[in-house]
């Protein structure tokens, strides 16, 4: 009897020393793009000026010669982590939503790529590999 | 204090104290996915700029090359590995943005070498480092109110 308490004691000190140790994260930088505000930009047809009207002031303005080419973006990182006494495992996730925007000598949007996957960063417990690349 | 005690009084002692002085770190980190292989092999020259975009997204970079040649890159890294104590950092930042002038050992990617009209002329894959180590390294981006744009080089 004695034993069985000590035992169930010493189990639930494990829970509290360890639960503790495990954390989850979440940042972000810049704000979300909309597909339904990057579906409205028109190669051949939409300005820098619409752009801007849009979507706000880029990132990130490369200069091509006469030409432009502009930057938007928004990250989410997500982090899971555990920590046992001495002993830390982390894993971050980072993922993005990413638009570049191509202008012409005029300032006309001649082309236009963008990559929506920050919805796609995950929390991964520390010791897994999902995503790594192939 | 019993003698027998004092061992498990000094280990727990030591068990408490000790993340405050040392720590064994594990640390990986994903930034982005890689590109399917099987899309990277789609990408072949006499493409557009514009083809290319709707085929890969947005690239992670974009810089300028000499003669108003354009080049972009596609980047993606893991990271992983042990650190022991406080102050050691395991792993790069975690930094999506994968600066042109910052490239990391464990950066990987597709970079695209467009000509001046926008066409698609070579396409390499490995350390993305490596593929724009020897290429032209980005303007700074100065402007100024009412000036005119920078004129392409000559």
């Amino acid at each position: 009897m004695h034993h069985r308490s000590a035992l169930t004691g010493l189990g639930l000190a494990l829970v509290a020393l360890l639960t503790p140790g495990c954390f989850l994260s979440r940042n972000s930088v810049n704000v979300p793009l909309h597909a339904e505000k990057l579906a409205q930009l028109t190669p051949g047809v939409s300005t820098q000026a619409e752009v801007l009207a849009s979507l706000g002031a880029p990132i990130d303005v490369v200069q091509l010669g006469f030409r432009t080419a502009w930057r938007y973006d928004y990250t989410v990182e997500k982090r899971a982590g555990l920590t046992l006494f001495v002993i830390t495992l982390i894993n971050t996730d980072v993922q993005q939503d990413r638009l570049w925007l191509f202008f012409d000598e005029k300032g006309v949007l001649a082309a236009a790529g963008s990559t929506i996957d920050a919805d796609k960063a995950v929390y991964e417990l520390p010791w897994t590999n999902e995503h790594a690349q192939k | 204090m019993k003698p027998r005690l004092v061992p498990a009084v000094a280990l727990a002692a030591a068990l408490f104290t000790a993340p405050a002085c040392v720590r064994l770190r594990f640390e990986q980190t994903n930034l982005q996915r890689p590109l399917p292989r099987a899309t990277q092999e789609l990408v072949a020259p006499g493409m557009s700029l514009a083809e290319c975009l709707e085929l890969l997204g947005a690239p992670n970079v974009v810089w300028e090359q000499p003669d108003g040649r354009l080049a972009l890159a596609y980047a993606w890294s893991h990271s992983f590995g042990w650190g022991f104590a406080a102050s050691v950092d395991v792993t790069r930042n975690a930094n999506a943005s994968f600066d042109f002038d910052d490239l990391s050992e464990d950066v990987y990617g597709l970079a695209l070498f467009f000509d001046r009209d926008w066409t698609l002329v070579e396409s390499q894959r490995g350390r993305l480092r490596e593929l724009t180590a020897l290429r032209a390294r980005r303007r700074p981006n100065i402007f100024f109110p009412g000036a005119s744009p920078t004129p392409p080089p000559q």
